[in-house]
Formats: C-alpha cells, sequence, structure tokens
C-alpha cells in the first residue's frame, strides 16, 4: 500500500520534472534510495557497501536518504536474480554487490541474470594477497609440502589459489571448505593449514596483526591484474610485496605462460578490478542514472571519503567508473570458450583431489 | 594490567560513552524483546553510526546493544513459546510451561537476575581468561569441533524426553534438513528442488517459529482462554520469587557460566548452542528430572546464565586473534578495524585498555539491562492473564514478521507454515521437537569440519591430538551415562522422565513417523549417485534414520499402550487445521497485496470472527498494527517488504 502511494508519487514527480523539462536535479529530491547488498549483514561486502552507499548519497544531486537492504544467499546468486527479476527500473534501487562472476561465467544452476544486462555505474577493486606459515619450510615453491586453504572449489579465490601455485610447480594439499576469509585466517593461524590468500582488507586487518607481525607466517605475492601487453598493473599501497609475475621470474625464471596462466589472467583481472560492483536494473531511467555516475565519479576526490575507506579497509579505494565497468563485466562473454571448459574442468578437478 | 582495568572502567563511564552505552541498552532490550530480530541485526544496524566515533564509545554503544538482547529475549520465549533469539530456544521448554501455570513473573525475576550474573562473571572471566586462553583456543581445530558437533548430538539423550527412539528420529530429521542447499565443497547444490531460496539451505529462525511458535498459538487460538491456565488471582508469583529462585541455585549459576563462557570462547559453535549444552547439562546433572519441559525453574536458569556468560567468552578469540566466532562478532572485528585497530596481541599489551572498556560494558549493560527489565517484569507478565484472543493476532505479526526477516523471500513464509505444521503434528504425536533443532544446528558444523578434517588431515595424526581424544572420551561416557540412565529408568517405570508433552497421540505419532522415513528416502536417494564429499554425510545419516523409524513403528504396533498416549478429539484437531487455514490465508494475501495489507487485515478479521469481539475493536487492533508495522520494520529495520501483484 505505501510501496503503492511511493510508485505513485515518483511517477507523478518523473513526470513534471520531464514536463517541465527542469534540470534532472529534482529526481532525487526528497526520494529514498534504496542500496542492494547481496551479502548478509556485517560482512566484508556489507560493511564496504554501508560506507559506499553513505558517502555516495550526498553525491547525488538532490541528495535522497540511502537505506541499505541486505538480499544474501547462495554466494550472492540470490541478490543478483532479485536485481534482474524483482527490483524496479525506477532509479530507486541500485545495487552495490560482490558480483558472483565466477557463477556466470562456469554456468552456476541457480543464476538466472547475466551481468551484461544491467546498467553499470562503477566497480571498487581490491587484489588478494597471499601468505605462507615460515614453519612450512622456507618458500611456496621450496617447502616440501604444505596445505593451501580455500573456501569453494568454483570461488575466484581457490582457482586463483590453485592456479598460482600449479604455475610455480608447488607441493601442496588443497584443503577447501572454510566459510570465509577469516575462517581461511583461522585455519592458517592454527596451522591445520599453512598457506592462503585474502583481499587486502582481510590481509592488512586480520593476517597481517596476528600471523605476519607476530613473525608466524611471511607474505609471498599478489595479484596484479595483467595488461592486455602482459605488464603488470600494480597497486601502490602494495608496493613493498612482488606481484606474482616477479615472484614467478625469481623462482621460476621467464614468465608464465599456457591455458594455466592464461586462465589466471581472466579470472584474476575480473575477480580484482570488480570485487565490487555497483549496477542499476535494466531500463533506469536516463536522468537517474546520469546522476548516479556523476556521483561515482567524485566519490574518487571525497577526502572525507578517502579518509574513511582507508581507515577502514587499510587500503585507498580503486574505483574503476562506468565505462571500465562495463567493459570488465563484458569480458566474462568475450572469454574464449577453450578457457572457460578449460576452468570448469579445472575447478571439478580441484573437488576431487584430496 | 590494574592499571588498564581503572583506565578501563573509568572512559567507559566517562561522557559521552555513558550516554551512548544507555542507548545501546534501549536499544538491545527491543532487539532482544522482538522476535526474529537479534544481536546480530543490531549490530549491522549500528555499525555505520560508529564510523564517526571515538573507539571506546563506538564499543560501547555496540557491546552495550549485544550484551542485552540475551537478557530480554527471555520475554517472548517465556510469555508466548518463541524464542526471542537463536540464543534463547532452549529457554521455552520450562520458561512457557511457567507462564502458563501463571509464574511468567518467577521465570523473569529468576531469568533477569542470572543474566545479570552470568553476563557479570563471563565478563570477568574474559578478563581473568585473557592470558591463558591462546593455546586452548589454537588448539581447538576441525577435528576437535567434529568432535565437539558430535558430543552435542549426544545432548539428545537429556532433550527426548520419555522416548529416545523419536528423539534419534528428530535429530537425525535435524540432520537431514540442515544439508539442503550447496555443500560445503560448493559444486553441487542438494535437495533444492529447482528453488533458488533453497540454494543457501534452509533458514533457522522460520523452522524455530515453525516448530515452536506457531504450535502454541494454533493452541491458543483453538483453547480460547489466557496463556496462564491458572487465573490471575490465584497466581501469586511475583519477581521476588525468580529472583529467590535464583540465589538458591547459585552452584547451577556458577556451572552454566563456565559453560556459557567456554563455549562462547570457541569460534565457530557460539550462541547458536550454548542454550542448548546449559539445559542438556541442567537435566543431565539433576537428580529429580521429573518437572523438566514442565515449568522446573532451573530449565530457565541454566540456558539463561549460560547465554549471557557466552558474550565475554565470545570476546576473547575475536579481540584477541582475529578470529570472530559468529556473525556478530565479525561485524566486531568490522568495526575494530574501522576504529583503526587491529585484534591480536596489542590489544592486550598496547591498547589493553580498550579490551577493558570492553568488559566494563558488558558488566554495566548486562546489570542496567536486567534492572530495568526487573523494574517492568510484574506488568509485561500480566500479559499472560488477557484472555487468548487478544494476544493470538499481534503474536502471529511478530512471528510472520520474524520469519520473514531471515530472507525477505515468500520462501521463508512458506518454510515458516510448513514447519508449523510439522511441529504441531510432531507435537501431538509425543516425537520431541528440540532434537530436531539442535540437529539442523550442529549439521552444517560437523559436515564442514569432517570435509576438512578428511582432505587435511592423516589418520594417524588425529590419535596425537589430546583435546580430540579428551572430546572422545566425553562422548563415550555420556552415552554410557544416557544408556545406563534409560533403563534405570525403564525399569522404574519411566513416567518419572520429563516429557515434553504429557499426552500425545499414537496415530499422529505413526502418521508423523512415516513421513519422516518418507524424507529419509528421498534424501537417500539422490545422494547414492552423487560423489562422495557431497552425498557420503546424507547416507551416513539418512540410513540409521530409516532403520530407527522401522524400529519405532515395529514397537508401536507391539506396545499395546504406551504411557502418555491419548487420541486426540478430532474436533480439536479440526479446529486446529481450520485456523492453520487461516494462517496459509496470511501468506497468500501477502502474495496479493503485501504484508501491510495481510497482517492488519488477518488481525482485524480475527478479533472480529475468532475472537467475536466488536467491529470497532478489530478496526483499531488493525490500524495500530499497520501503525506499528510501518514505524517499527519500515523505518528502523527497513525491511524489503514483498512486491506484491496489487502493489509490487
Amino acid at each position: 500500500m505505501v510501496r503503492f502511494g511511493k510508485s505513485l508519487a515518483v511517477a507523478a514527480a518523473a513526470a513534471l520534472v520531464f514536463a517541465a523539462g527542469t534540470a534532472t536535479a529534482q529526481f532525487y529530491k526528497g526520494k529514498r534510495l534504496t542500496v542492494v547488498i547481496n551479502y548478509g549483514a556485517g560482512g566484508p561486502t556489507d560493511v564496504e557497501g554501508r560506507l559506499l552507499a553513505k558517502h555516495l548519497a550526498k553525491h547525488i544531486p538532490g541528495k535522497p536518504t540511502a537505506i541499505v537492504k541486505n538480499r544474501p544467499g547462495a554466494g550472492g546468486i540470490v541478490g543478483t536474480n532479485f536485481m534482474a527479476e524483482v527490483a524496479k527500473p525506477d532509479g530507486l534501487t541500485i545495487a552495490i554487490f560482490t558480483p558472483p562472476t565466477m557463477s556466470q561465467m562456469l554456468g552456476d544452476p541457480g543464476l538466472r541474470a547475466d551481468f551484461s544486462q544491467f546498467e553499470w555505474l562503477a566497480g571498487v577493486g581490491q587484489p588478494q594477497v597471499c601468505y605462507l606459515r615460515k614453519d612450512a619450510g622456507g618458500s611456496v615453491t621450496s617447502a616440501s609440502g604444505f596445505k593451501a586453504a580455500g573456501m569453494r572449489n568454483t570461488s575466484s579465490h581457490d582457482l586463483r589459489l590453485r592456479l598460482a601455485l600449479d604455475l610455480l610447480g608447488a607441493k601442496y594439499t588443497y584443503v577447501t571448505g572454510y566459510r570465509g576469509l577469516s575462517k581461511v585466517a583461522a585455519g592458517v593461524l592454527q596451522n591445520e593449514t599453512q598457506y592462503s590468500c585474502g583481499s587486502v582488507p582481510n590481509f592488512r586487518g586480520r593476517v597481517e596483526p596476528t600471523m605476519i607481525k607476530p613473525g608466524i607466517a611471511s607474505t609471498t605475492y599478489y595479484y596484479a591484474p595483467v595488461a592486455a601487453d602482459g605488464s603488470d598493473q600494480k597497486f601502490a599501497d602494495l608496493s613493498g610485496i612482488p606481484t606474482f609475475q616477479e615472484y614467478y621470474a625469481k623462482a621460476r625464471g621467464g614468465k608464465p605462460s599456457g591455458t594455466k596462466w592464461e586462465a589466471l589472467k581472466v579470472v584474476n583481472n575480473l575477480s580484482t578490478y570488480m570485487l565490487r560492483g555497483s549496477f542499476a536494473p535494466k531500463g533506469t531511467p536516463a536522468a537517474a542514472l546520469a546522476d548516479l555516475r556523476a556521483a561515482w565519479a567524485k566519490l574518487p576526490g571525497d577526502a572525507e571519503f578517502v579518509a574513511e575507506y582507508s581507515k577502514a579497509f587499510k587500503a585507498p579505494p580503486k574505483i574503476i567508473q562506468a565505462a571500465g565497468a562495463k567493459k570488465h563485466i563484458e569480458a566474462i562473454k568475450s572469454t574464449d570458450p577453450k578457457i572457460i571448459a578449460f576452468l570448469k574442468e579445472f575447478a571439478a578437478a580441484g573437488k576431487k583431489k584430496k | 594490567m590494574f592499571e588498564a582495568v581503572l583506565a578501563g572502567l573509568v572512559s567507559v563511564v566517562a561522557w559521552p560513552a555513558v550516554g551512548w552505552l544507555g542507548l545501546g541498552v534501549m536499544i538491545g532490550l527491543y532487539f532482544g524483546a522482538v522476535p526474529g530480530l537479534s544481536g546480530l541485526v543490531g549490530m549491522a544496524i549500528l555499525l555505520p553510526f560508529t564510523f564517526g566515533m571515538e573507539p571506546v564509545s563506538a564499543f560501547a554503544f555496540l557491546l552495550g546493544m549485544f550484551a542485552v538482547t540475551t537478557t530480554s529475549d527471555t520475554i517472548a520465549s517465556v510469555l508466548l513459546g518463541i524464542p526471542g533469539t537463536a540464543a534463547s530456544q532452549a529457554t521455552i521448554l520450562d520458561g512457557y510451561p511457567m507462564a502458563m501455570r501463571g509464574e511468567a513473573a518467577r521465570a523473569f525475576g529468576a531469568a533477569f537476575t542470572v543474566s545479570a550474573v552470568g553476563g557479570l562473571l563471563g565478563a570477568v572471566i574474559l578478563g581473568l581468561s585473557i592470558p591463558i586462553v591462546k593455546p586452548l583456543i589454537l588448539s581447538f581445530a576441525q577435528p576437535e569441533f567434529f568432535l565437539l558437533g558430535l558430543l552435542g548430538l549426544t545432548m539428545v539423550g537429556s532433550l527426548s524426553g520419555g522416548s529416545m527412539i523419536k528423539g534419534l528420529i528428530a535429530a537425525f530429521f535435524g540432520l537431514t534438513l540442515s544439508y539442503v542447499g550447496y555443500s560445503v565443497t560448493g559444486g553441487t547444490p542438494r535437495y533444492w528442488m529447482g528453488m533458488t531460496y533453497l540454494l543457501d539451505g534452509i533458514p533457522l529462525i522460520p523452522i524455530v517459529l515453525g516448530l515452536f511458535a506457531l504450535p502454541e498459538v494454533l493452541e491458543l487460538a483453538v483453547r480460547d482462554s489466557s496463556i496462564s491456565r491458572v487465573p490471575r488471582d490465584q497466581a501469586g508469583s511475583k519477581i521476588f520469587d525468580g529472583i529467590r529462585d535464583a540465589f538458591r541455585h547459585w552452584w547451577l549459576v556458577l556451572r552454566s557460566t563456565v559453560i556459557g563462557a567456554y563455549v562462547g570462547m570457541l569460534p565457530g559453535l557460539g550462541g547458536s548452542i550454548v542454550d542448548w549444552v546449559a539445559y542438556g547439562h541442567v537435566v543431565q546433572s539433576s537428580k529429580d528430572k521429573s518437572q523438566f519441559g514442565r515449568g522446573d525453574v532451573r530449565g530457565v536458569i541454566a540456558p539463561e546464565t549460560a547465554n549471557n556468560a557466552m558474550k565475554g567468552g565470545a570476546l576473547i578469540p575475536t579481540v584477541a586473534f582475529g578470529i570472530p566466532g559468529s556473525a556478530s562478532m565479525a561485524i566486531l572485528l568490522g568495526a575494530l578495524l574501522i576504529q583503526g585497530l587491529q585484534p591480536g596481541p596489542q590489544m592486550l599489551t598496547s591498547d589493553l585498555n580498550i579490551t577493558f572498556s570492553m568488559m566494563w560494558t558488558l558488566v554495566i549493560a548486562n546489570v542496567v539491562g536486567a534492572i530495568l527489565l526487573m523494574v517492568w517484569g510484574n506488568q509485561i507478565a500480566k500479559v499472560t492473564f488477557i484472555r487468548g484472543h487478544l494476544i493470538v493476532p499481534v503474536v502471529c505479526m511478530f512471528v510472520f514478521m520474524g520469519a520473514w526477516l531471515a530472507n525477505n523471500s515468500p520462501g521463508d513464509l512458506a518454510a515458516l507454515l510448513l514447519f508449523g505444521l510439522i511441529g504441531y503434528l510432531m507435537k501431538q504425536g509425543g516425537i520431541p521437537r528440540p532434537p530436531l533443532v539442535l540437529g539442523f544446528i550442529l549439521g552444517p558444523i560437523m559436515e564442514d569440519a569432517l570435509h576438512i578434517t578428511m582432505s587435511g588431515y592423516e589418520w594417524g595424526a588425529l590419535a596425537q591430538r589430546p583435546i580430540s581424544l579428551v572430546i572422545i572420551a566425553g562422548i563415550v561416557l555420556t552415552v554410557v551415562f544416557a544408556a545406563r540412565t534409560s533403563l534405570r529408568d525403564r525399569r522404574n517405570d519411566d513416567r518419572k522422565q520429563f516429557g515434553e508433552t504429557e499426552k500425545w497421540d499414537p496415530r499422529i505419532s505413526t502418521g508423523m513417523l512415516i513421513v519422516i522415513a518418507a524424507a529419509f528416502v528421498y534424501a537417500l536417494v539422490p545422494a547414492v549417485s552423487w560423489p562422495a564429499d557431497t552425498g557420503r554425510i546424507p547416507m551416513v545419516t539418512a540410513i540409521p534414520g530409516l532403520v530407527l523409524c522401522a524400529l519405532a513403528l515395529i514397537q508401536a504396533r507391539t506396545r499395546a499402550a504406551v504411557p502418555g498416549s491419548e487420541p486426540l478429539v478430532a474436533a480439536t484437531l479440526g479446529r486446529a487445521m481450520y485456523f492453520f487455514v487461516w494462517l496459509c490465508g496470511i501468506g497468500a494475501v501477502t502474495i496479493i497485496a503485501g504484508q501491510l495489507v495481510a497482517l492488519p487485515l488477518f488481525m482485524g478479521l480475527y478479533i472480529l470472527v475468532w475472537g467475536g469481539y466488536k467491529w470497532w475493536l478489530g478496526m483499531i487492533y488493525a490500524v495500530v498494527g499497520l501503525a506499528f508495522l510501518y514505524v517499527m520494520f519500515d523505518e528502523i529495520v527497513a525491511v524489503i517488504w514483498y512486491p506484491s501483484l496489487l502493489f509490487g
């Protein structure tokens, strides 16, 4: 009933704006913007999403009230289906997700949406940093056998972890099934496993203080996205840590190559740049999209936001704007089918591995 | 050290921290009292407000709220038989029967007192344990968690009432239900029937509300009396009687505190089972078990002490090692990071005063929360003497909204109604419901742990883990002890054993056993063809489940008169089913016109048709209900309403 009233009011407001030809500043005036998050309250996606939503709203002309609603489930799939099938394209609902891009690439039966169908607003990237316990015996390549901890065989975390270790020729046992990066880190701390990787916030906030600083584990490398010419896209805040390619050159000599390397690049570039993604349902009014994209464009220059984000996640925000986000999302479809077939097989093989 | 303790206290009682603490406590009391809301929801809502605060105020606000949700959750558990939060499920087993006897105020007195004592002592244990817990926490890895889960399952004996076989069947049924959705190793979704809703498994809250709350609501609607079966003028119980009970059972309070603090300390187990562990302990350790399940105050004291004591324990791994034991603690960890603090050794050295400020926050919040509730307790308890027909609509509103908050999906309502029916029939058939919940909670913990143990450990290495061996010894002892008690009670006529329901219908029992057996078959058939890591555990559960069902059915045919069995009057069952159709109507109208129409409409019509009151009273009830829904759920919690066909 209330929704109906609101919808009517929105429609009336939109019509007025259109008729009068006034500036789009009126679109969000006095409105409520719902930000949907596809993970549960309190998780890394939620905390980051709420922080982004709070600052984003300041920059939208008309300053709407932003409220956050969680739509968790099935590794982010439930929320994605919601945005595709239920959310109205009225400009009043947007998503800030950890988009389950691997689910689309690997053809998850539960996913009923195609990410390229959405109106993309922005992406927020963070790379993953890997670490190894010191008592595992030297480095990833010299240790005689260690356990590498994962979450789910089809996740980008596990795919990258195994592809990188395979490329390095490491002798390891793959142990998956931990629910979340903090449980992964706890397993390494307890010496149940000896190696894993985590996002920068997870690494800086949890792994570094409990394992790196006390001397229990050491950092190995981080996965830098790789440009078309094969060069690493480095991040300034990780300057003391080698990239995977640098580590590989030192340990094995030369540059990595082959199907596994191609697959690692595809998975890593997508997962790093689009760790979080923001979009609106297909058909959202152009005026609303323009306002939302303009607001995202202002975020990197908002000193208050950057300070708060950097304090919370121990890394500066790495925002890519709408066009860049769309390009990365469309890469899912343009990926070489052979690489996709390989990844499916590789993920399935990991499940059988004991 | 002492300076840090003092500095922590001074920082908490200084302005503005103490103001935030007070506000947190008030919000926490509300979030605990409303079923479906919880400390977790509260943490998520309050977190963004702490971004700009200084650390002590931020934690005073968050922990002040978090500490008292398990104090006020007693209100719904005792008054209505609905767990206020997941941590007070066990409280309803004796708390609600006490309310039916007109002793709600006494139950409150006991629960609020022990919540304060448990919370206070739990926080002290937190303070004292900090230097010594590191080896304990670090040595509890996946093999130990699997074994702890198994130990938890052996408590089924204490929760089964008269029939151990039926208890085990319910536990296996709960385990099987927990396998719905993606398996831990990913890839293969199990038993999802093509519904995305089921990919992540069935959420706990709709199951618990369905199993425990709806059967009580059904009975209240059919019986047409107040919750208390004793009239108000004959029920002399007061808050003060409960406070006296709490002090009389001081030894139990101490034991439950230790259970709460240490179970809370083990990351991954935490609040979801601590009340069951404490309840299992009090039943196992009591000589006279005859009143458990019928309103024994000790059955309220044990879980209510433990669920507050747990919170001090849960802080330790979070703060000291960055290992959050629960979703709420994960949010607290997020808050630590947002404040620029880092979990780990420095929280015990350079930032020790902040760690102690958290301890003081827990102490103060627990005491203040309990005192506030005591002041209101006698008034709140009067609800039990109001005519049932005036209570049913508002309870239905909370139950339906509580279930909806799980995933904001129509699947939540379907799960609520389905488990409401199952719960009612289990109750009428004498099949205990608590083991089902215990199995459902322990299922994923055990499966995750077993999977990682099997892929990450050699069998030989397991034998060298001393804590594993201690837990195995504990499991063996519990089973032997339970078997001995069971045999002895059988010899002495097992009426002395406590029973969840005193009277049950053998026909309904048989019918439910057949339904559960069919569910085991349904679980078994596809599991046979799944890969080992996906299908193994469901098979290991379903096969003994089937055998037990067969045993129970044979027993029912061969034993002529089972004590306690009594056919249900057909008219009562018919009326209950008629009311159930009304409840389904809420779901149907929700789909057509949304909750903001369905729930007020139900409330108004119920008052009119079932209650037989005047039309204007129904109207007022509906309008107040609508206003409450809008303010509390739309404005405060910002719930996603169902996008209905009419108003989308």
